[in-house]
C-alpha cells in the first residue's frame, strides 16, 4: 500500500506539474506586461509594468525625417513563416499587417507609400511586382513614395542588373554557406537585443548600415539601405527561429535606414520600473521611443511616437 | 590486561558509512552534481528551453512561435517552470549573447551556438531534472523489489543509476529531459505491473509525446498486459483500458493544438530530422550526421520487427520463463531502438532496465551485462564531451570570468583545425566516441548472444 502510495503521488504530482503548465500556457495566461512614454522635445518619461523580476529596455531613436513603417504588407510565399512574423509583431505591439498573394500587391502598392512596408520572407520578388529590370517602374514607384521593403532573400539573385536599380550586384552579396565569426554591428544591434548572426545572402557591410552582427569577410547579417525615398532593409542567413524575431523587433521599433540611437536606459523592473532619458534629436517629431522586456528573449514590446 | 578501547564516535560514524553502499552512492551523485551543475553548462539545448518559456510567457503558446520543435509535455512542463521562475524566484533574466565568444561561430562544428543562458536559469532547471533524476532512481527501486528481490538489490540499483555519468551528465549538464521520458516510461511499466491500466495508458501517452523513444516499447508493454490474465476477455478489458487511458491523454495534451490548428508543428521535431537528409552539406562531419538521418529512417522498419519479434517471443514464454526474463526483454526491445548511432543522452532508455539486470544479477550470465553497462555509461558520457567540448564553458567565461574567452577560443580553434582535408580534429573526436558508443549499444546484444551460445541461458536465476 506504502508503495502505491510513493507511485500515486508522482503519477498526481507529474500529471498536476504537466497540468499547470498546460493551463498557464493556454487557457489562463499570468503573465500582463504594460508600458506608457510620454515623449517632449528634449526628453522622454516612461514607466513599465511586469508580472515579476523582468529584463527591460527603453530606447529612444531619431529618424531624421524618415517615417517608420506603420503598416506591413507580408506577400505570402506559400510558407507558413509568415504565421511567426505576424505573431512576433504582434506580441510587440504591431499590429498593423497585411496578407496579400503576390498578385494582390499591386493593389496595395498604389498611393503615398510613406510609412509602409512590403517583407518578401524568401526567394526573388515575385514577378508580378518586379521583373528583374532596372526599367520597371512599380517597384521604383513604390520606394520613390517613400515604401519600404523588407528582404529576407535567401537565395542568389539571377545577375547584376536583377537590382542594378539599387546600387547593388551580385558582389554585393554573401554567396559563401561556409559558418563565419562574426561581432556586433553597433547600438542598434545592443539595444534592440538582435540575434540573426548568419551572414549568407547578406549584404557588404561597407553597404548601407549594418544593424546586426558583421563577419570577418565583411557582410553583414543584417543591413537597412536607402533606396530612392524609403528603406530597404536585407536579412541574411535563412528563415531561421531568429529572422521573425528580429525582422519583428526592427519593424516595430520603427528603425528606417537614417535611425541613429538617442538615448538608452535598461535594468530589472521589479513588478514596475520608470525613469527618464535626456536627448538633444534633430527635431521632436522624429523621435520614437521603442519599449521591450524581455531582453534576448522578448515577451513584450510597444513603440511610442512623439505626441502620443 | 588494559581496557579494550572503544572507537570513537566518529571513527564508529565513517565505520557505518563505509557499510552502506548506498549511502556512499548517494553522497557521490549528489556531489557530482553539486559540481557540475554551476560549472558546466551546454547552453545550445537550455538556451531553447529559455525561448520556450519566453514564449509562453508572452502568450503566444509553444508553436504560434518559431524556436519549440518538440511535442508539447515538455513545453507544459516548461510551463510550469516558468511560473516558477517568474513568480517564486524573480530570475529577470534568461540570457544573453556571448560577445567575446562569437568568433566560435566560425568554427565548422555548428553547436556552439552564441546564447549563453544566465546561472539562475539554468541552476533551476537543472535542479528540476536532477529530481527527476530521483524519481527515476525511486521508480527503478521500486521495479527491482515489484521483481521480488532484496531491497539491497534494489537499493544498489537505484545507486547505479544516480551515479552513472550520462544520467549525471543529461540532468546537471547538458540540461536535456530525457529522463523526463524515462520518468514516465518507469511508471507506466510499474502501473501495468500494479493492474493500473488506464492510469499507465494516460502515463504512456506522456513518456511517448515527451519523447518518442518510449513508444518503440509498446509492443512489450502490450505482452505485460496481456501475461498477467488467463481469461481473454479480461486481457482484451485490460488492453481497452489502457488504449482507454492513451487517448483520452492524448486528447487533453493535444487540444490546445487542434483548437489553435498547430497539430502538425507539434510533431515537427520528427520532420526537421527526415528534412535534414537532404540539406545540402557544406563540412565532413554534415555529410556524415546527413547519412547519419538517412540511416535512422532505413532502420525503421527493422527496428519495428525486431520490437515485434521480441515482444512474440515474450508472448510464448512460460509463466515462470516470463517473469525471470521481463528485465532482459525489455532490455532487448529498448537496445534495439538504437541500431543508430544516437545523441548520446538518448541511451537513458536503455539505462533502467540494464542497471536492474546488473543489481538484482546473481548468475555469471547476468552479471556478464556488468560489461554493457559500464561502456554505455562510460562512451555515452564522452561522446556527449567531445560533442559539447569547449562550449561547456561559456557560462563560466560570460557570467563568472573563470576562464578567458581567449582559452576557449584556442580551444575552439584546436577542435577546428584539419588533420586531413575537409576533416576537423571535432569530426575525427566524433567519429572515434560515436563510433564507441555503437559498440557498446551492440554490446548488448552480444552479451545475449554470448549466453545464449554458451548454451546457459541468460533466463536462469532472474528472480
Amino acid at each position: 500500500m506504502k508503495k502505491n502510495m510513493g507511485i500515486m503521488t508522482i503519477v498526481v504530482l507529474a500529471v498536476v506539474m504537466v497540468g499547470i503548465g498546460e493551463a498557464s500556457i493556454y487557457f489562463a495566461n499570468p503573465y500582463s506586461y504594460g508600458s506608457d512614454v510620454g515623449i517632449g522635445q528634449y526628453s522622454a518619461v516612461y514607466s513599465l509594468e511586469a508580472p515579476g523580476r523582468t529584463e527591460y529596455n527603453v530606447i529612444s531613436f531619431d529618424n531624421h525625417g524618415v517615417s517608420p513603417v506603420e503598416e506591413l504588407i507580408i506577400c505570402l510565399d506559400g510558407t507558413s513563416f509568415y504565421v511567426s512574423i505576424k505573431n512576433e509583431l504582434e506580441l510587440r505591439g504591431f499590429t498593423n499587417v497585411i496578407l496579400a498573394e503576390p498578385k494582390e500587391l499591386t493593389a496595395y502598392m498604389g498611393g503615398d507609400a510613406s510609412g509602409r512596408a512590403i517583407l518578401f520572407p524568401s526567394g526573388l520578388f515575385p514577378e508580378e511586382v518586379y521583373d528583374g529590370s532596372a526599367s520597371d517602374p512599380l517597384f521604383a514607384d513604390w520606394l520613390d513614395e517613400g515604401g519600404s521593403v523588407y528582404w529576407f532573400g535567401c537565395s542568389e539573385i539571377p545577375d547584376d542588373a536583377y537590382l542594378s536599380a539599387f546600387g547593388l550586384t551580385s558582389d554585393s552579396f554573401n554567396v559563401h554557406s561556409v559558418p563565419e565569426s562574426v561581432s556586433r554591428s553597433g547600438e542598434i544591434c545592443t539595444q534592440l537585443c538582435l540575434r540573426s548572426s548568419n551572414v549568407y545572402h547578406g549584404l557588404r557591410s561597407d553597404i548601407g548600415t549594418p544593424l546586426a552582427y558583421v563577419s570577418e569577410s565583411g557582410f553583414s547579417s543584417i543591413t537597412a539601405m536607402r533606396a530612392s525615398e524609403g528603406t530597404m532593409v536585407v536579412m541574411g542567413g535563412d528563415m531561421g527561429d531568429d529572422h521573425a524575431s528580429d525582422c519583428a523587433q526592427m519593424i516595430a521599433a520603427g528603425i528606417t535606414y537614417a535611425t541613429t540611437v538617442l538615448d538608452h536606459a535598461e535594468g530589472m523592473a521589479d513588478g514596475s520600473a520608470s525613469g527618464e532619458m535626456t536627448y538633444s534629436a534633430s527635431a521632436a517629431e522624429n523621435v520614437t521611443v521603442y519599449v521591450h522586456m524581455g531582453g534576448y528573449y522578448t515577451v513584450y514590446g510597444e513603440r511610442f511616437g512623439y505626441g502620443t | 590486561m588494559g581496557d579494550c578501547a572503544e572507537p570513537s564516535p566518529s571513527a564508529h560514524v565513517l565505520r557505518l558509512f563505509f557499510k552502506r553502499p548506498l549511502v556512499l552512492l548517494v553522497m557521490a551523485g549528489i556531489i557530482a552534481r553539486a559540481v557540475l551543475i554551476p560549472l558546466a553548462t551546454y547552453n545550445y539545448d537550455i538556451g531553447f528551453w529559455a525561448t520556450t518559456i519566453q514564449h509562453a510567457q508572452s502568450g503566444y503558446g509553444l508553436y504560434d512561435l518559431s524556436g519549440y520543435y518538440y511535442t508539447p509535455i515538455w513545453g507544459y512542463i516548461l510551463g510550469s517552470i516558468g511560473l516558477m521562475a517568474n513568480f517564486l524566484f524573480g530570475i529577470g533574466s534568461y540570457g544573453t549573447i556571448a560577445d567575446p565568444l562569437l568568433p566560435a561561430l566560425g568554427a565548422e562544428w555548428e553547436y556552439y551556438g552564441k546564447m549563453v543562458v544566465s546561472p539562475e536559469f539554468s541552476l533551476l532547471v537543472k535542479s528540476f531534472l536532477t529530481l527527476v533524476d530521483v524519481v527515476c532512481g525511486y521508480l527503478i527501486f521500486t521495479l527491482v523489489k515489484k521483481l521480488g528481490h532484496s531491497d539491497g538489490k534494489a537499493a544498489l540499483a537505484f545507486g547505479l543509476w544516480f551515479v552513472c555519468p550520462i544520467v549525471i551528465y543529461t540532468s546537471a549538464v547538458q540540461a536535456t529531459f530525457d529522463n523526463v521520458s524515462i520518468m514516465f516510461m518507469l511508471l507506466t511499466l510499474i502501473l501495468i505491473l500494479d493492474g493500473k491500466y488506464m492510469t499507465a495508458g494516460a502515463i504512456f501517452c506522456l513518456a511517448a509525446f515527451t519523447k518518442f523513444f518510449p513508444a518503440y516499447l509498446v509492443f512489450i508493454f502490450v505482452v505485460c498486459i496481456v501475461r498477467r490474465h488467463e481469461d481473454k476477455q479480461m486481457q482484451i478489458r485490460s488492453l481497452a483500458y489502457a488504449v482507454i487511458g492513451f487517448l483520452v491523454a492524448a486528447f487533453l495534451i493535444f487540444l490546445p493544438q487542434f483548437m489553435h490548428g498547430t497539430t502538425a508543428e507539434a510533431f515537427g521535431f520528427v520532420v526537421s530530422r527526415v528534412s535534414k537528409i537532404a540539406d545540402p552539406t557544406s563540412s565532413m562531419w554534415d555529410s556524415i550526421a546527413s547519412g547519419g538521418n538517412l540511416l535512422v529512417v532505413a532502420l525503421q522498419p527493422l527496428i519495428f520487427v525486431v520490437e515485434l519479434v521480441i515482444a512474440f517471443f515474450a508472448y510464448r514464454l512460460s509463466d515462470r520463463s516470463f517473469k525471470d526474463n521481463l528485465m532482459i526483454l525489455l532490455l532487448l526491445s529498448s537496445a534495439a531502438v538504437f541500431l543508430w548511432t544516437p545523441t548520446p543522452t538518448y541511451l537513458l532508455l536503455i539505462l533502467p532496465f540494464l542497471i536492474c539486470v546488473v543489481a538484482a544479477a546473481e548468475t555469471s550470465d547476468e552479471k556478464r551485462y556488468i560489461l554493457p553497462l559500464v561502456s554505455i555509461a562510460v562512451t555515452a558520457t564522452l561522446f556527449a564531451i567531445t560533442m559539447n567540448s569547449f562550449a561547456l564553458f561559456f557560462q563560466d567565461s560570460i557570467y563568472h570570468g573563470l576562464i578567458s574567452p581567449d582559452t576557449i577560443l584556442n580551444g575552439i580553434e584546436w577542435l577546428d583545425a584539419e588533420v586531413m582535408t575537409g576533416v576537423t580534429r571535432q569530426t575525427v573526436l566524433n567519429i572515434v566516441t560515436g563510433a564507441a558508443v555503437t559498440l557498446s549499444i551492440y554490446s548488448v546484444f552480444i552479451t545475449y548472444i554470448y549466453n545464449h551460445l554458451k548454451g546457459r541461458p541468460s533466463e536462469e536465476g532472474c528472480a
